[in-house]
């Protein structure tokens, strides 16, 4: 072999390592820091219209861009958009964004804008054809609803109460809200009905309301009359410890509007957050009384269905 | 103790260079010493004083490595076995009866059971010795025999030099889980220098050293370091041993020694008996050049000796060894083979999917190794191991393609070795937890192979530098130039790298996927066994000044308990494990099992914002967020 081609052929290895000493630097380089993320929070708020959404990409950046964000106004995220079923009612998005991350809700949006904060990228983004929320289900409930379980026509109708707060750990479904309705057996760790965020079997969180249904019996959330838009919007999903081995009964979820159903899914393990959704334009900017429902095909047990619905126009 | 471990480093590399002085290194540092005799006692020195550089870096940097759940378990099951040793050793002869008693030996010896005894023999000796007594405990026990005395006069006149040894009890603990990360230094020199030469071997131990991983469980009151320790030193004392009786002799002690360390140790015959049918066929074999008749060349044919003195004392130290196999033998036994042998699946995420059962991604373990094993390393690896391809596949090749490397098969043995523990934890349905710890075993032996491919390499610079100038060979001073260039180069990398990643280094991935922000882009494990709440410590105090209630996720109690003994948290900062809404604090250590924890904590504060985020290069490991009930919170 000749020298010059060895000591080419040898200069492969030191250069791998020097190749991997630069590259580890220039990473390290590129890590944003507890300002960067605080600068483009402080964009964020001045550019936020009402409406807005603001998130944070990718995923596990998450604590970083909400401490950040946190630090500026608080109000800028809560569990409503960090738990979101989806973005499509959001007009505009200001994603704080690294690495050159996008939420994947985002996708098909328009970039209208993009600025730099050190490491940390404030994109504004458009959604080309926003859905209008007309109601949220979710954020309705409340005394005013009324929930119950329903067996066989008999109807066990569920209080209204605030009490404590549940925490119950690795393995064990989803914690207990403040307000809620509560349910026989009356167990505030899973027999309530209210505003909780379940893990899905992706380990996204997800903002929905809590309705375990009952052996042979469905739970039912009935919202008094109110305006109606022209579609509904639904997802259910399961605790993902509750649904991770596949061995369990489906549930079914249904939305009801002026008594008659519109949406209906039935959820079988391995479904994960699932969307589903139905026509209410028969009685668009009519007022009416709308429902959710859930029950479970076999055994309940374990059966942490938890309902988001939109009304939309 | 640092100090003391650094003038052991000194003074160990002062009697290596004295005797380089005195000529024990007269042979240089290329030729494989096996060819040359074997390593000389400067070659134990150098290498023992590598080995008390590492551990000593190892004790200086543990002081803010949080704790990990085994480690908790095993500082209780230390405590309990040094109730036992306190017995034995007891000053008063009824005393030390007793330990012999079932009673005692069952109340003592049954926690974690389901380990055996060795490591955490140690823990508990270095807690009574180097901690609660140091030294009056050891000057006492040494002062009973006359044979002990100058023991006695050493360790009082190192208590002169060092009153105290540790400045955290949780040191004496990890004490010997440090010794035995430093100890595969040890045997990797000398290994690397016997196959390769002393270049190799110094080459080997820098980039062992630099291994973040391992370097990670060095630190620890765990098993990890020393199983990799005692696969590299059974494997050792077994190759010389097909030389030596005396070292076949030596390969069943530390046999021995090495399944009471952990159980991966009742593989290593299968490692042997593949080596020695490989290396029986390939010298028996008629191939060019070879003894024309078998019954010459079955005289070739090494005489397995150790298999002889494993089986024998192997076992044997193995039930002597742990007490808690004295009584009901059998049944004991038979329980710790059937508890591995039904180990539970734990949880393992793997390109952002969990697993908790198998079948387990037969790419997860490699990929994994190129993930976490600095590439330079790898790839030196690699040219170590392709430059003696000939050699390893020697018996599937044709006779006349293949040099006779030596009569023990060296390569061959050293690559089975690499393969077979991450061959074993690949299998799909062999549990895959603990991050890529159960298959360090297999790291010193690709830092043998990376040691001889550095040299190599260097020497094929020099020589081809050599050719340009119209030299016929390459000085020496060439030589070495390039290979601390070449060393400098592999090395370095993998050095920044365990530096950056401590004291997160179970969250470490390299460059080439990214770090440890690719390694999150990837969805691989971001960490596990609940320690980092001993990154929070300083922020607890800085916060909660006058105490709190702190919701510490998967920190075990006893590892949470230590955080206090030690002083790092004060004792008023105390854990709450029912849940966050009574804790004041609650912290989420991000593995993504446990994401389903911080979407409670969301629930029950009524906030998604986090007062304190831990990361690694950008990564978060561990996410604080504060109880908006609290009024002990100081912003």
């Amino acid at each position: 072999m000749r020298p010059l081609v060895q000591i080419l052929l040898c200069a492969l290895l030191p250069i791998v390592g020097i190749g991997e000493l630069a590259l580890a630097q220039s990473q390290a380089r590129k890590v944003p820091t507890e300002a960067d993320w605080k600068a483009a929070a402080v964009a964020a708020k001045a550019a936020k219209k009402p409406g807005d959404v603001v998130i944070v990409a990718p995923a596990w950046a998450g604590p970083l861009g909400r401490q950040g964000v946190g630090a500026v106004d608080p109000t800028l995220v809560d569990l409503r958009t960090v738990a979101k079923s989806d973005l499509e009612t959001a007009t505009r998005v200001l994603e704080l964004s690294i690495r050159g991350k996008d939420d994947p809700d985002t996708k098909g949006f328009r970039l209208l804008d993009e600025k730099s904060f050190g490491q940390v990228k404030l994109r504004t983004l458009e959604n080309p054809h926003p859905d209008k929320l007309v109601r949220d289900l979710v954020s309705e409930l409340g005394p005013s609803a009324s929930v119950a379980h329903v067996t066989n026509g008999v109807i066990e109708p569920c209080r209204w109460e605030r009490g404590a707060t549940r925490m119950p750990n690795l393995f064990n479904g989803p914690g207990t809200p403040v307000d809620r309705f509560l349910c026989p057996p009356y167990d505030p760790g899973w027999t309530f009905v209210g505003i909780t965020a379940i893990t899905d079997l992706q380990y996204t969180p997800r903002r929905c309301l809590l309705m375990h249904p009952l052996d042979n019996s469905s739970t039912v959330v009935t919202y008094p009359p109110g305006v109606i838009g022209k579609k509904v919007v639904a997802y259910v999903g399961l605790h993902v410890f509750q649904e991770r081995d596949l061995a369990k009964s489906p549930v079914h979820a249904r939305v009801m509007v002026a008594g008659k159903e519109v949406a209906h899914t039935r959820h079988k393990d391995g479904d994960g957050w699932l969307r589903f959704e139905g026509s209410t334009a028969a009685w668009a900017g009519t007022s009416q009384e709308v429902k959710l429902e859930t029950w479970a095909e076999g055994s309940a047990q374990f059966r942490t269905a938890c309902v988001a619905a939109e009304l939309r126009d | 103790m640092i100090k003391l471990l650094t003038l052991t480093a000194v003074v160990f590399l002062g009697f290596a260079l004295l005797g380089a002085a005195r000529g024990a290194f007269k042979d240089g540092f290329l030729v494989p010493l096996q060819k040359v005799g074997g390593p000389k006692v400067s070659d134990h020195w150098l290498g023992l004083a590598f080995a008390a550089a590492y551990t000593a870096i190892v004790l200086a940097t543990a002081w803010n490595l949080g704790f990990m759940r085994d480690e908790g378990m095993y500082f209780d099951a230390a405590k309990s076995y040094a109730g036992w040793f306190e017995k034995l050793l007891s000053a008063d002869p009824a005393v030390r009866l007793t330990a012999f008693d079932k009673g005692v030996v069952d109340a003592h010896w049954a926690p974690n059971a389901e380990h055996p005894s060795l490591m955490k023999s140690g823990f508990a000796l270095s807690w009574i010795y180097f901690w609660k007594t140091w030294p009056t405990g050891l000057v006492e026990l040494f002062h009973r025999s006359k044979l002990t005395l100058p023991l006695a006069w050493m360790v009082a006149g190192t208590a002169k030099l060092a009153p105290k040894l540790f400045t955290e009890e949780s040191a004496a603990f990890r004490f010997p889980g440090m010794v035995a990360g430093g100890l595969i230094l040890y045997v990797v020199y000398l290994f690397a220098a016997e196959v390769g030469g002393r270049a190799a071997g110094i080459a080997a131990v820098l980039l062992q050293a630099a291994l973040p991983r391992p370097f990670f469980d060095a630190h620890l009151a765990g098993f990890d370091a020393a199983a990799a320790l005692a696969w590299v030193a059974v494997a050792y004392t077994f190759w010389r041993g097909l030389r030596s009786m005396g070292w076949a002799i030596a390969a069943g002690v530390v046999w021995g020694l090495a399944l009471l360390m952990k159980h991966n140790s009742w593989f290593l015959p299968v490692v042997f008996v593949v080596h020695y049918a490989w290396l029986a066929y390939d010298v028996l074999r008629g191939r060019p050049g070879a003894l024309p008749t078998l019954g010459l060349r079955v005289r070739r044919l090494p005489i397995p000796w150790p298999f002889l003195f494993m089986g024998m004392l192997g076992p044997a130290i193995f039930v002597y060894g742990w007490p808690r196999l004295w009584f009901d033998t059998w049944a004991r036994i038979d329980w710790y083979f059937t508890f591995h042998a039904h180990h539970d699946y734990y949880n393992i995420e793997y390109l952002h999917k969990t697993y908790f059962q198998p079948p387990f991604p037969v790419t997860m373990v490699p990929f994994l190794v190129v993930a976490t094993v600095p590439f330079a390393t790898l790839a030196a690896g690699l040219v170590g191991i392709g430059t003696r391809w000939r050699a390893i596949f020697a018996p599937a090749l044709p006779g006349r393609f293949t040099p006779v490397e030596d009569e023990r098969r060296t390569s061959f043995f050293l690559v089975f070795n690499v393969l077979l523990p991450i061959a074993i934890i690949t299998h799909p349905k062999v549990p895959h937890f603990g991050g890529t710890k159960h298959w360090h075993p297999a790291y010193p032996f690709l830092c043998i192979f990376a040691g001889m491919g550095v040299v190599f390499v260097a020497t094929k610079l020099a020589e081809a530098l050599a050719s340009l100038r119209k030299s016929a060979a390459p000085r020496a001073a060439l030589v070495t130039a390039m290979f601390v260039v070449v060393t400098g180069c592999v090395f370095a990398p993998a050095a920044v790298e365990t530096k950056h990643s401590h004291p997160h280094g179970l969250s470490h991935y390299t460059p080439v996927v990214g770090g440890p922000s690719g390694g999150a882009d990837l969805g691989l494990n971001r960490g596990f066994w609940g320690y980092e709440t001993g990154a929070i410590v300083d922020w607890l105090r800085k916060h909660f000044p006058n105490g709190g209630r702190v919701y510490a996720n998967d920190t075990f109690h006893s590892s949470w308990e230590q955080l206090r003994l030690d002083g790092r948290l004060p004792t008023n900062i105390e854990a709450e494990w029912w849940g966050a809404p009574s804790a004041d604090v609650a912290v989420i250590e991000h593995e993504q099992h446990m994401d389903e924890v911080e979407h409670q904590i969301w629930i029950a504060y009524g906030t998604v914002t986090p007062a304190y985020v831990v990361t690694l290069e950008g990564a978060p490991t561990l996410t604080v967020y504060v109880n908006p009930k609290t009024t002990r919170y100081v912003p």
